[in-house]
């Protein structure tokens, strides 16, 4: 929800323009595809097909829903008889097919390369004065997924974190899982790779961390409680999304960034 | 050398295109040996016609290539003959010709070779001999015909020092044959004339023995020795006797016996043993240190040697059982030393050092021509290095900073060679053989990948950087070093080996089973699992440093492998799904975009995974927690064309899940969310309905539905109509 709340002030302010898709749908999050990878890379490739009928490549600000639109794409186009057939089927459902032109790019690389870094800075109004911790998560974090960045040693948060006026912190685990798909069927090792995440950000001296993926983000904040009391580790920090980060540096919503800066600074958590 | 005319040399030349008249040429060269021939193997290729002459017996066989062509490596020495015209009156010779009758052109490039060294002023002491594609029996004759004649062809006085250089070592049944000795010293070159022969015997009773046997012979040939392995058992001990250089490899069995291979030679000896007076010896005993008669066969057999009068040329070796690094210790003594021995007998121990770099690999090495190796030009890679290291002794892990230069294309394995051979001989990481050995798994700037093929210039960062970690999800032993033990536990705990009966399939004469499998499915089977380690798999996994009872993704594809194989029994299959489904199973793994990413062994290994798991959702009818998840997304997806994660944790959680929520905190922290966010307590009119659903990061009860959602519920109708 908050990503919602900020996601259009930030587009605004860096003159991007949101179209949205009132037909998109859920991308199968990789659970439908345990199921049927057919019906998984169906959905996202009438996501991508309904972005291509308007001429537009697809922004997420999701690392899980971004390398699942790419994964269909890749295997689409490596595979013509897979492409054939969904495509196929996406016809005769909605009229449209995926041809491969229309793309899924995560909002950080769309900040980091279309817009530049320098833009960035120049739109910054109030500047993030803060130790942050980047996470990636292992989704994005792919070859072929990441755009231009290295899908290992990733630098684009921590590049954007100094665009905004804030520290990057760097830590080992910030390409690691916390075990997001695995939250509900398998708690308790998804609250210690979470507790891990976050603990190991905090003892590298961050004091906030900021997350490229929605899905995770969920695990970060709402279970991170949860995952200090299971594993006695340390994992009381803020955690916010990317967009909130951007919009919050933007000057959008400065009575919730104001609430942040308490949080880190007094509460610590 | 008895039957042969002056100088044995017997000059065999072969052209070759796909290996049989290659073959045919060592074969000839086997039989000429016994009838007393020094054969002299020449590959056409590189040859120059000028020294044909140099042989008094030349025998040239050939097969035809193409529409009555030379094969490749003839071609040249062709050309080269054509343009030179040597002359070669006092040359015998006689030529075999390999082909197919169904070609017009059969046998050309005999015919021609045959035509030709006649036009050269060459006598041909036998007619060309023509052979079909059934070639060996006319061979055969051809050969049984031509040997003889060549006996009575006068070879000339035999001058060593002038004797052209062979370019192929015959093969090694013979004991004397001239063994290419460029850039020896003369010395060495004497002791390499003659009998050449080293006897290995073997005394083994679990093949450990033998194998070292075998593995001693093929370094033998590095000292131009030419080696036979010999298993004791029905061994005369009387040829003793006639040989020069003797090793004994034996293990000692029970309470200081002979292995059962050997017990009937040792009786032998013991009865009537002959006078070994020529023979050099040495003994190699592999035993075990926790037995009172440790390594006795092997000292038994050194004792009785010396006793005989046999010359101990060095010292026995002991091994315990981890015999491999002394037994490498003893060959790489004894052997050079043995090598030593010249053909009258005498140990030249004085060459003892020349012998040994000579073994070391003086190889002549082609630098120049067609085939000499292409010089690989890849920019030196500066790099700064952090290397993981743990001293158990201490407890104590950190990381070592090096700064290096390497090439580009040098592995990492290469890198960590460099430094522990030039900085810290203490490092410790497991070595390969450069083939992509399963064991080198390591993480290298959070690849996983493996050490002996991974190139320095795939993993270093833009900045130069490379950090190198032990394989996560496992203890570490020292350093590079994890102990795989727990995972080869896993591993014989889950059984992943086949066992097929009972199931249908062909039978055996005997009547066991085999199972058939068409080859497309073989293909498909071995294609979808073909990762190269389950080592590294098991590292690719952000789950397994986590989770001490998850198998693993590495075990658990063996085991999905295994379960897919079509020969594979009901029974097993059946047990082999219930542990896949069970806890510590493929549900275990709560992140596959882990494994995916890790290149094309993790993709691989995470879609067989998702195989697996599809299959079992269909078999166990989504049953547990993970089933749930699956069934319920799919259906609120299908629902709404968006996820209802309230619907989702109530159905996969229950009543009780939902209650401990309540109780963790994670409910209260999710309804609080807006404390935390900035944002409004109250998302929407569900919150003032049906709360806590909308309140702060709750989800809402209900989604809307997105615009004609009547097209996603045809495509879950069309491709799976479980949801």
């Amino acid at each position: 929800m908050e990503i919602e709340d900020c996601i259009q002030p930030l587009c605004k302010s860096l003159g991007i323009t949101l179209v949205e898709i009132p037909k998109a749908t859920s991308d199968g999050g990789n659970i439908i595809r345990q199921a049927s990878t057919r019906l998984q890379h169906a959905l996202a490739a009438r996501n991508l097909a309904l972005a291509e009928q308007k001429g537009l490549d697809i922004m997420t600000s999701c690392a899980t829903s971004h390398s699942i639109h790419c994964d269909t794409a890749t295997t689409m186009a490596a595979d013509a008889v897979l492409a054939a057939q969904l495509n196929n089927l996406i016809a005769r459902s909605s009229g449209i097919e995926y041809m491969g032109e229309s793309k899924s790019r995560h909002l950080l690389h769309v900040l980091v390369e279309d817009i530049g870094l320098d833009k960035i800075n120049a739109a910054v109004v109030n500047p993030l004065d803060m130790n942050i911790a980047g996470y990636y998560g292992p989704y994005m974090q792919q070859d072929g997924f990441c755009s231009e960045d290295d899908a290992f040693n990733p630098h684009y948060l921590e590049d954007l974190i100094t665009a905004l006026g804030g520290t990057p912190v760097e830590y080992e685990s910030k390409c690691q899982s916390v075990g997001a798909p695995s939250l509900l069927t398998n708690e308790k090792i998804a609250m210690k790779m979470t507790a891990a995440v976050l603990s190991d950000a905090k003892q590298s001296g961050a004091e906030l961390m900021v997350s490229a993926c929605t899905i995770s983000h969920a695990n970060l904040d709402s279970y991170q409680v949860k995952a200090g009391k299971m594993t006695g580790k340390d994992t009381k920090m803020p955690v916010v999304h990317l967009a909130e980060l951007v919009a919050f540096a933007f000057g959008h919503f400065p009575d919730r960034l104001a609430q942040l800066i308490t949080r880190v600074k007094v509460i610590g958590g | 050398m008895s039957g042969v005319s002056g100088n044995p040399q017997l000059a065999i030349f072969f052209g070759s295109q796909t290996g049989n008249a290659e073959e045919l040429a060592e074969k000839t060269a086997k039989m000429s040996k016994g009838m007393g021939f020094v054969p002299v193997i020449h590959d056409m290729d590189g040859f120059n016609p000028a020294q044909f002459a140099e042989y008094k017996r030349v025998l040239i066989i050939t097969s035809t290539w193409g529409e009555g062509e030379m094969p490749d490596n003839a071609e040249g020495l062709w050309m080269a003959t054509n343009e030179t015209n040597p002359p070669l009156a006092g040359v015998s010779f006689s030529v075999c010709a390999i082909g197919d009758t169904s070609y017009d052109e059969f046998c050309k490039a005999g015919i021609d070779w045959d035509q030709k060294f006649a036009q050269l002023g060459a006598t041909r002491v036998h007619d060309i001999q023509l052979c079909d594609v059934d070639y060996e029996p006319v061979w055969k004759s051809w050969a049984d015909s031509v040997l003889p004649i060549m006996q009575t062809v006068d070879g000339g006085e035999y001058d060593e020092s002038t004797a052209a250089p062979s370019d192929a070592v015959v093969d090694d049944t013979s004991s004397t044959t001239q063994v290419n000795s460029e850039g020896a010293s003369e010395a060495l070159n004497a002791v390499f004339g003659g009998d050449r022969s080293i006897n290995i015997l073997f005394g083994s009773q679990t093949g450990n023995a033998a194998g070292l046997a075998e593995k001693t012979a093929k370094l033998a040939a590095n000292y131009g020795l030419q080696p036979t392995v010999v298993d004791m058992d029905g061994f005369d001990p009387a040829k003793l006797a006639t040989m020069k250089r003797v090793m004994i490899i034996t293990s000692t069995w029970g309470e200081g016996e002979m292995p059962d291979n050997a017990d009937a030679m040792w009786n032998a000896i013991n009865a009537n043993g002959p006078a070994l007076a020529s023979v050099h010896y040495s003994v190699c005993a592999i035993g075990d240190t926790s037995y009172d008669e440790f390594c006795k066969a092997g000292h038994d057999w050194n004792d009785k040697l010396a006793a005989l009068g046999g010359k101990q040329a060095h010292p026995i070796q002991e091994c315990d059982v981890d015999f491999e690094p002394p037994w490498k210790v003893w060959v790489e003594e004894a052997l050079p030393l043995l090598a030593c021995v010249d053909d009258s007998g005498t140990l030249q121990v004085e060459l003892l050092d020349e012998m040994k770099a000579y073994g070391a690999g003086d190889e002549v090495e082609a630098v120049d021509g067609d085939f000499a190796p292409a010089t690989v030009v890849v920019d030196e890679l500066s790099i700064t290095l952090r290397l993981f290291r743990y001293d158990p002794v201490a407890a104590s892990s950190g990381f070592d900073t090096v700064s290096c230069a390497l090439p580009g294309h040098a592995s990492l394995q290469d890198l960590l060679e460099a430094i522990q051979g030039d900085l810290d001989g203490s490092l410790a990481f497991r070595r390969g053989d450069g083939c992509g050995t399963p064991t080198t798994a390591i993480r290298a700037n959070g690849r996983i990948v493996l050490a002996d093929v991974a190139r320095l210039d795939g993993l270093v960062n833009e900045g130069g950087t490379l950090l190198i970690e032990p394989l996560p999800g496992l203890p570490v032993v020292r350093d590079l070093v994890v102990d795989t033990s727990r995972l080869e536990r896993k591993r014989s705990e889950a059984k992943p080996w086949m066992r097929a009966d009972p199931r249908s399939g062909e039978r055996l004469s005997n009547g066991s089973t085999m199972g058939t499998m068409n080859s497309a499915e073989a293909t498909s089977l071995h294609s979808r699992f073909d990762a190269v380690s389950d080592l590294a798999a098991h590292g690719m996994s952000d789950t397994t440093p986590f989770d001490d009872t998850y198998v693993g993704p590495g075990v658990l594809t063996r085991l999905w492998q295994r379960a897919s194989d079509p020969r594979c029994g009901e029974e097993q299959r059946r047990e082999l799904m219930k542990t896949l489904q069970d806890d510590g199973g493929m549900w275990s793994e709560t992140d596959l975009s882990s494994i995916s990413r890790q290149g094309e062994d993790g993709r691989l290994i995470s879609e067989a995974m998702l195989d697996a798991r599809g299959r079992l959702l269909h078999e166990f009818r989504f049953a547990g927690r993970a089933g749930r998840q699956v069934k319920w997304y799919g259906r609120t997806v299908k629902l709404s064309g968006k996820l209802n994660e309230t619907t989702l944790y109530r159905q996969v959680l229950g009543p009780l899940g939902l209650v401990s929520n309540i109780f963790s905190g994670v409910s209260a922290r999710m309804v609080l969310g807006f404390t935390r966010t900035g944002g409004p307590p109250i998302r929407s009119l569900q919150a003032l309905l049906l709360p806590p659903a909308g309140v702060g990061k709750i989800p809402n009860m209900f989604n809307s539905k997105v615009a004609d959602h009547h097209e996603v519920v045809s495509l879950f109708n069309e491709l799976d109509q479980r949801f």
